[in-house]
């Protein structure tokens, strides 16, 4: 039966497909009739937040509860300015860094104007740009599942308004260099926008990575993206920010509707920044450890895998990824399917600790056999 | 889809010729042959007779649209429910069978066997009837000498050559069991692809010569069939790797939720399906799109173990809901059921419209119906999501019809289809 209200929507909207997410787990738990359930499908920090972090949490006060939070998170702002060297005014905190995507795209775009990304990323960049009406670029990764620059330069016209770079690129891990990012900010001159979305900056180890915090001081159209939900463990309380110049936050901000931000992730986004070597030393700890069993495994059971940044890994299945899927949550662990990625031959999973890593990766060569 | 015309007007015999020289002028005009054209104007004009004589006054709408197969003309008129019966096929035939000099009242049959394609729909509480005549699309012959491939293999455009190309070259390499009948009219095909009813992706070598091809169809906005791979050079593996790659690549951010084999070929990578013994003799490729959530379905009792180890095989979590018990009072004095008619093969699917109280004479009719036109398979699918239709399939079942296949997801649930026998 079509829709008697479908007229009503525009066509760009008609035609997009909404995302359904996972359910719950213990729904989950319900249906495939198992007692526990690991996910390794979110990205998110196994270990949880930070020690400061946990106790504030247990003594919240509920009396924060009936009052509206600071509208554009005045006292987080102050932290994230102090910690990384900048104005309060260049930070804009949203309901996770998803919400500030939709805020760059509404402030940048119109119809007839189109943004440029990869076909092999996180998808809500196009997936905004699509149920904005906004064409979504999609050019290829390179031979070793990397942004590639030049085709993404070749794309650009007098339309484009915003190149979105994830760094590290989710699901892939791989990365670009200063070398590559300056080289390649330098080639678009200004002409757009360019989001680097850093949500798993935290993970980052190598040494030439691209920090975009810094190369915002020479290239004033950067913008960059970052997270509490990956590294800070506060997936829950939909919390992320971004960055950039005095001229271009104060275009941005025009399209942000204040209060998004709820009192609690605000407070406990300002304690998790402020104390966060410890968690971020023993989480990289933790993904090292889990990424070596994961690896070794994979090359003794022969499949091809990445080494990239990041606490996940993709890994290529000699089956159907969703098959996969079905037969590991029996034994109790949520993989992510990669044909929704444009990767229909490979999985990823999430680095979680060293034993659950061991008993996942029992199960997956049990049911690759 | 180009709309070429709209009219509404009250039931009147008196238009069925008006109407029907309207439409045969149009058709010819639009590009279709005159045979065809005038096959058109007589369905238009049996159907419009017919629902004169049927609904006299009530106002129908009448649409005529061109796409790239051919012409489409679409009546419709609100949902009656009390004379629904009328729209069954073979209420027509029997008024035929029972008197033959009764011309007007063969309406919709004689439509259905004029015109290329003639099926029923209820959308939005109307009742619509779909007439649709195809252009005359060349029928081409084998390829004789197939190219020397030579160099690296990648993905390439399918443009109409290629399409072409690799139609004529199955023609050669492969049993026509391995292949559908579209092959044979590559601009037919084509014609399905601008349509986007139908996909392709080809695989070429270096000097541009078409060394693999694949299509698929969309069934519904959640499933699909696919045809192939069919494989031209000696890297059968490699070639078929690309071209289910590029698929599902392809697929990937759709609505799609299954792909299953139309026709599948013995090249299709292990890599990419689910292959599932459906009986003895079938096979099913399957490839599910999604990450696996559960989901209800509602089926009778009696096939109730039937659809629990069909589930088993593939690993589907379902709430099977066994529907035997339902409020006779009700349904409706009269139920319909569509069919789509592959008249090639002479394959028939029953598709159920709305449950009745005369259900099981309908279902005996529409049997009747089908091996007196001569076709030789019987089908008939329910959509698992719908009590009532999970309730007609057990009259299905008592009528001679037994499960054949379950489409996971290919509905607004699982579709299950069910095959007579005699
Ligand atoms: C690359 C990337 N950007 C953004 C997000 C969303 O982050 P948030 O939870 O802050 O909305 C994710 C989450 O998976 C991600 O992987």
């Amino acid at each position: 039966m079509s829709n008697p209200f479908e007229h009503l929507i525009p066509s760009y909207v008609q035609q997009f497909e909404s995302y359904i997410p996972s359910k719950p787990d213990d729904e989950l738990k319900r249906i495939f009739g198992i007692d526990h359930l690991y996910r390794l499908n979110n990205n998110e920090n196994f270990m949880g937040p930070s020690k400061k972090v946990k106790e504030f949490m247990q003594n919240v006060n509920s009396g924060l509860i009936p009052v509206y939070p600071n509208g554009d998170s005045f006292n987080l702002r102050y932290t994230l300015a102090e910690k990384f060297g900048k104005s309060p005014e260049q930070f804009l905190v949203g309901n996770g860094s998803n919400e500030v995507i939709t805020c760059v795209l509404k402030a940048f775009c119109e119809q007839g104007d189109n943004i440029i990304t990869t076909d092999q990323t996180y998808a809500v960049y196009e997936w905004v740009a699509e149920f904005s009406g906004i064409e979504a670029r999609l050019t290829p990764l390179d031979e070793n599942m990397a942004f590639e620059p030049q085709r993404i330069l070749d794309a650009i016209d007098q339309h484009t308004k915003i190149i979105f770079i994830c760094n590290p690129n989710n699901p892939t891990g791989t990365f670009w260099t200063k070398e590559v990012m300056a080289s390649f900010l330098e080639k678009v001159n200004n002409r757009c926008i360019v989001v680097i979305d850093e949500a798993y900056f935290e993970y980052v180890e190598a040494s030439n990575y691209a920090n975009g915090m810094y190369l915002m001081e020479q290239f004033p159209n950067l913008v960059v993206f970052r997270t509490f939900s990956k590294m800070y463990a506060l997936a829950s309380l939909r919390i992320g920010y971004l960055v950039a110049s005095m001229d271009v936050i104060s275009l941005i901000r025009k399209t942000y509707v204040v209060y998004s931000v709820n009192s609690l992730a605000q407070m406990t986004a300002q304690i998790a920044i402020s104390d966060d070597e410890e968690l971020i030393r023993n989480t990289r700890q933790m993904v090292r450890d889990g990424k070596k069993i994961l690896s070794d495994t994979c090359s003794r059971l022969n499949l091809y895998h990445t080494h990239g940044e990041g606490n996940f890994m993709m890994i290529k299945v000699p089956v159907p990824d969703t098959l996969l899927y079905k037969r590991l949550i029996r034994k109790g662990y949520v993989i992510r399917t990669m044909t929704g990625f444009r990767f229909p031959e490979w999985i990823r999973v999430s680095i979680l600790p060293v034993g659950i890593m061991q008993g996942f990766c029992e199960s997956l060569e049990e049911v690759l056999s | 889809m180009v709309q070429l015309f709209q009219l509404s007007f009250n039931a009147d015999i008196f238009y069925a010729a008006v109407v029907a020289g309207v439409i045969e002028k149009l058709a010819v005009k639009e590009g279709l042959t005159e045979i065809a054209s005038s096959r058109l104007s007589l369905g238009t004009e049996e159907v419009v007779a017919y629902l004169s004589n049927k609904f006299s006054g009530k106002k129908i709408d009448v649409q005529a649209t061109k796409n790239a197969l051919g012409v489409q003309i679409r009546f419709s008129l609100p949902e009656l429910f009390s004379d629904l019966h009328v729209f069954n096929l073979p209420t027509n035939y029997r008024s035929i069978l029972d008197d033959e000099s009764n011309f007007n009242r063969m309406g919709l049959y004689l439509a259905a066997r004029f015109a290329d394609g003639f099926f029923i729909e209820l959308k939005n509480q109307r009742i619509e009837m779909t007439l649709k005549q195809e252009y005359e699309f060349e029928t081409i012959h084998k390829m004789e000498t197939i190219p020397q491939y030579r160099g690296w293999f990648s993905i390439a455009d399918s443009n109409y050559d290629t399409v072409t190309d690799a139609c004529a070259i199955i023609l050669n390499r492969y049993k026509s069991d391995q292949y559908a009948s579209v092959v044979h009219k590559p601009e037919k095909l084509w014609a399905y692809m601008q349509e986007e009813i139908f996909r392709a992706c080809s695989v070429k070598d270096e000097a541009g010569n078409v060394a693999g091809f694949l299509y698929w169809e969309n069934l519904s906005n959640k499933s699909a069939n696919f045809y192939g791979p069919y494989i031209f050079a000696d890297d059968k593996k490699t070639i078929a790797q690309l071209l289910f790659k590029h698929m599902f690549e392809t697929i990937a951010k759709s609505s799609l939720l299954a792909v299953f084999n139309g026709i599948a070929t013995s090249s299709v990578p292990g890599n990419f399906f689910e292959k599932i013994m459906i009986d003895e003799a079938r096979l099913m490729y399957y490839r599910q799109l999604n990450e696996e959530v559960g989901m209800v379905v509602r089926t009778p009792s009696i096939l109730r173990q039937y659809l629990e180890s069909f589930y088993k095989k593939l690993l589907l979590i379902r709430d099977i809901v066994v529907v035997d018990e339902y409020n006779k009072s009700d349904k409706q004095k009269c139920s319909v059921f569509g069919i789509d008619f592959d008249k090639i093969n002479k394959e028939a699917t029953i598709i159920p419209l709305i449950d009745g109280k005369d259900a099981t004479a309908n279902i005996e009719s529409h049997i009747n119906y089908l091996r007196n036109e001569n076709y030789s398979e019987i089908y008939a699918r329910f959509d698992m999501f719908y009590a009532w239709q999970a309730i007609l399939a057990e009259l299905f079942y008592q009528n001679g019809f037994q499960p054949y296949l379950v489409k996971p997801y290919a509905g607004q649930s699982d579709i299950l289809i069910m095959k007579f026998y005699e």
